[in-house]
């Protein structure tokens, strides 16, 4: 169990780094997928078997068609996609092993955070569609419905931006 | 379970810090958008964990409504880009400029 867990850790690491700096979109893309799978092999690990069906079916089933669908629709030569910036890394780096010492301090100050996960109870429904229904229909009913007017207003938006009647291109 | 919650909020701070890193340097709109999903899938590994350390649900229907922003905020992005395309010929970030106050 140990030993699963951090080599998916290692492993979720070094495909988020390749997403992140890759220097194609496609590639981008393609790492996400793994990215993705390894985050389910980890909701497997933690006992959430629904969330990691739903993190393959609506990240790795949809999310990345979309980006992969609109990589190939604009076929983008080196040139338009333009290059790495040139910040300087060692601010970026300098910044963020901070924060990392900062929560390192925290974590070490509250005992709680560093004892292993309690054994779940083998008669849990912890993570199953069950638990996660009735909770959803239930006590989140209503972020439940909200969830739903957003995914309306999205529909809506995206087709008002894609709907374009009589507007001339200005190329530059 | 022999490893703690902080090693798991070890692991999600640390593909935050990924993505956020991605999100700084990168200049083409597709991957800033790709960064995004990853520094949102690290805060659903968060909400995940928490929810087992928990045994219980809330921190799943979190992730449930994360999952649901991110696909509305892919589509819309997505949606952005291609427009920015179809008017600048490119999906530098830098210039589309036209909306600095």
């Amino acid at each position: 169990m140990n030993v699963a867990f951090y080599v998916l850790a290692a492993l979720l690491l070094l495909s988020g780094a390749l997403v992140a700096f890759r220097p194609r979109p496609m590639e981008c893309a393609l790492w996400l997928i793994l990215h993705f799978f390894l985050t389910s092999a980890l909701y497997v690990l933690l006992g959430a078997h629904f969330a990691a069906v739903i993190q393959i079916l609506v990240y790795a089933g949809a999310i990345v068609v979309l980006f992969t669908f609109v990589i190939l629709l604009l076929n983008l030569n080196p040139q338009e996609l333009g290059g790495a910036s040139v910040t300087p890394w060692s601010s970026f780096v300098l910044f963020i092993g901070s924060i990392a010492t900062i929560l390192l301090c925290f974590h070490v100050a509250t005992p709680s955070l560093l004892k292993p996960l309690p054994e779940m109870a083998p008669d849990s429904i912890f993570g199953s569609v069950e638990s996660f229904s009735i909770q959803l229909l239930t006590n989140y009913v209503w972020s439940f419905e909200i969830a739903g007017i957003l995914l309306l207003l999205a529909v809506i938006v995206v087709g008002m931006l894609a709907y374009r009647k009589g507007r001339t291109e200005v190329s530059s | 379970m022999s490893f703690s919650i902080a090693e798991i909020l070890f692991l999600s701070f640390g593909l935050f810090a990924i993505g956020a890193c991605g999100f700084l340097i990168r200049k083409n709109a597709i991957s800033l958008l790709i960064c995004i999903e990853l520094m949102l899938n690290a805060v659903n590994i968060a909400l995940v964990a928490f929810s087992r350390l928990h045994s219980n649900e809330q921190g799943i229907m979190i992730y449930f409504l994360v999952i649901t922003v991110a696909a509305c905020e892919t589509a819309v992005g997505l949606a952005i880009i291609l427009n920015l395309f179809r008017i600048k010929r490119n999906i530098r970030v830098e210039e589309a400029t036209e909306l600095r106050g």
